[in-house]
């Protein structure tokens, strides 16, 4: 199965509207894909002039993708929140076995004495 | 040794590797040892040490002779025989195919009770380890410990010019992956 296909569709008057807008868009650069891909890149990088007066138009006008910029920084901050939580122990259960832990503090031990 | 299982697990979701991440909580261990004076008291010991085991993970990525690489953008994709998973999501003319909020309201707000975002953060690990090594490597060291572009790019082996196309399609997978298990607030 595709990666999406059981997403449901947009609505049908975002299907109207983009059946009818879809190609000036495209030849603008102001088509969904393109501001979903200048929502990622500029989390990396200033977006240049152009670009970015392309991505206000467009989240101006587009109902779809104007929670694209909240849902990357939503996504950053969980992504963030469960890494930092990820060595703590009630998240997972992996822990160090014995035997390297007597290796490491064997090591510590003989670096102490030099 | 009690913070030891601590840098064990943040080493081992980073390098997915026992033996490495051992080896790695050694290092830091070692390293704290020594520079024992500098800790001043003013963060926890275990921030502290998580701290210089950031620096000993970024350290293990560096040296791994990875050989900085355009072709990396390709090789991040093996697995997807060619495709990127994005495409299902867009016309041709560049138009969701796709309702594009659907299942991501957890990203609007934390969930309050535990048990709900133990499950969201487990969603969120099972969804990063989808992902192909070079691509969770170089987006871990980017969006979690907050290098930047082209520090990240050179401690995964990939060009900086690479990165910020394998940067965003790291995120497209995630918010994807994310999306297809839907997970209510």
């Amino acid at each position: 199965m595709k990666p999406g296909q059981h997403l449901p569709p947009p609505p049908l008057t975002y299907r109207v509207k983009q059946a009818i807008m879809c190609p000036i868009l495209k030849a603008l650069g102001l088509c969904c894909r393109s501001a979903f891909n200048l929502c990622s890149e500029k989390m990396d990088r200033e977006l240049t002039k152009r670009e970015s007066l392309r991505l206000r138009v467009h989240l101006s006008m587009c109902g779809l993708c104007s929670s694209l910029p909240a849902q990357f920084e939503g996504m950053r901050k969980l992504i963030k929140t469960t890494c930092e939580h990820e060595h703590e122990g009630d998240c997972c259960s992996e822990s160090l076995s014995e035997e390297a832990k007597e290796r490491i503090a064997r090591h510590l031990k003989s670096r102490s004495k030099e | 040794m009690q913070h030891a299982d601590a840098l064990y697990r943040f080493a081992l979701s980073r390098v997915k590797d026992h033996h490495t991440a051992e080896d790695l909580v050694q290092d830091c261990l070692s390293a704290a040892w020594q520079r024992l004076e500098s800790f001043d008291g003013r963060s926890s010991l275990s921030t502290w040490l998580i701290g210089i085991m950031k620096f000993k993970v970024i350290d293990h990525f560096r040296k791994s002779k990875r050989t900085p690489t355009d072709q990396a953008v390709h090789a991040a994709d093996e697995d997807d025989a060619g495709q990127d998973p994005v495409d299902s999501l867009f016309t041709s003319k560049g138009a969701w195919k796709v309702d594009p909020s659907h299942g991501l309201e957890m990203l609007a707000s934390t969930p309050d009770d535990s048990a709900h975002r133990n499950e969201l953060m487990a969603w969120v690990r099972a969804c990063m380890d989808k992902l192909p090594e070079r691509l969770r490597t170089l987006f871990t060291l980017r969006e979690v410990d907050g290098l930047d572009v082209p520090s990240a790019a050179s401690a995964a082996g990939v060009t900086a010019g690479s990165a910020a196309v394998l940067l965003t399609r790291s995120r497209q997978r995630l918010r994807l992956c994310l999306q297809e298990n839907g997970i209510q607030p």
